[in-house]
């Protein structure tokens, strides 16, 4: 991945550098960033370019490398661990000023490797950041919950089917239950969108893949997974119109998540519009 | 993830790698961002699916 060859590093010296965001200057953050632990307990420093700062931690070379870090991914302890520390170091600074958070696991060779990608794109995320101040960002979930519109057709446990025609009958009302239920999720998601974008309650909209129910641990079915980016100053009346939204449709579950730090908002737009939905591997109940 | 749900006062991991892994600047590291987007993706999913599937299996047996 090197477009030139690095400086040959001295023996023995296998440091490497985890970057989790690039802010402009702001004492408030850089004093909190001091204080903060990240990757593997790891302490977190200040890496100043020219106006923008990154927030780095110093970590050992051979604990990132591509394999490494795939092991870590794949086993759900160590995932948790990573994902957790790395989020923690970035909401702490999220509280203060405006911040653009790096992708999960983004580690360099050194801190001038950093500096200069830093430098390549610096007009793009100085007005980056500078959209992004006063904004938060908030997920709303929406799930198909057909026992809703359906309880009265709801079979208890005990109550079996006399038939095979009584049991495909019920078969049959229960998944158009669920069609239902998916199509009211949808719409609401789609009113939802169309609301916020009319009213300015939402700069940007991204929508995340759905999440699976096994991993959701959630009931109903997660059609919609959206994410707002939210003036600050609009968080009470942003949470209340989804809401009344909710409120009125049914045969659906709502649930808002946030503040988050502008994750899925920090991306080049060209970038967004590229990225590809990744495959998920679903889980049929 | 635990039985009992996560505390309230923790953000769900999966509302977290919803973000983590899908989003943030993509800015290329000279280490660990070798792993395309979605290798990332479903490298964890699948970390995660397992669990859960884990998970499952000891609850209803």
């Amino acid at each position: 991945m090197l477009s030139e060859p690095e400086a040959p590093r001295p023996a023995g010296l296998t440091e490497a550098v985890y970057a989790y965001a690039v802010l402009l200057e702001n004492e408030a953050a850089e004093r909190a960033a001091r204080e903060l632990s990240g990757v593997d307990g790891l302490p977190v420093r200040i890496l100043r370019g020219a106006g923008t700062v990154a927030v780095v931690s110093d970590v050992p070379a051979d604990a990132f490398t591509e394999e490494a870090v795939a092991q870590r991914l794949d086993d759900i302890t160590d995932l948790e661990r990573l994902a957790r520390d790395h989020h923690q170091v970035i909401a702490a600074l999220a509280s203060h000023t405006a911040v653009l958070p790096l992708r999960l696991a983004t580690v360099y060779l050194d801190d001038d490797s950093l500096l200069r990608r830093l430098q390549a794109d610096d007009s793009h995320f100085r007005t980056t950041l500078n959209q992004l101040e006063g904004h938060d960002e908030w997920g709303v979930k929406i799930y198909a919950h057909p026992s809703i519109t359906h309880a009265t057709t709801a079979t208890s446990p005990g109550d079996r089917p006399r038939s095979g025609r009584d049991y495909l009958r019920a078969r049959r009302t229960s998944r158009d239950g669920h069609d239902v239920a998916r199509q009211a999720a949808a719409d609401l998601g789609a009113r939802v969108d169309r609301t916020l974008a009319e009213t300015n309650l939402a700069t940007d909209i991204q929508h995340h893949r759905p999440q699976s129910a096994a991993l959701s641990a959630n009931p109903g079915e997660n059609i919609v997974n959206a994410a707002y980016l939210v003036p600050r100053k609009h968080t009470r009346s942003f949470q209340d119109r989804v809401e009344t939204l909710a409120a009125g449709t049914a045969g659906v579950r709502l649930e808002i998540t946030g503040p988050w730090a502008p994750y899925s908002f920090a991306s080049p737009p060209q970038e967004q519009a590229e990225r590809a939905e990744p495959a998920i591997p679903q889980t049929t109940p | 993830m635990t039985a009992g749900g996560p505390p309230h006062a923790e953000v769900a991991l999966v509302d977290l790698l919803d973000r983590l892994l899908a989003g943030g600047v993509v800015i290329t590291g000279d280490l660990s961002l070798c792993i395309a987007d979605v290798e990332l993706v479903r490298i964890s999913l699948r970390a995660l699916l397992t669990s859960v599937e884990g998970a499952t299996e000891g609850i209803l047996t």
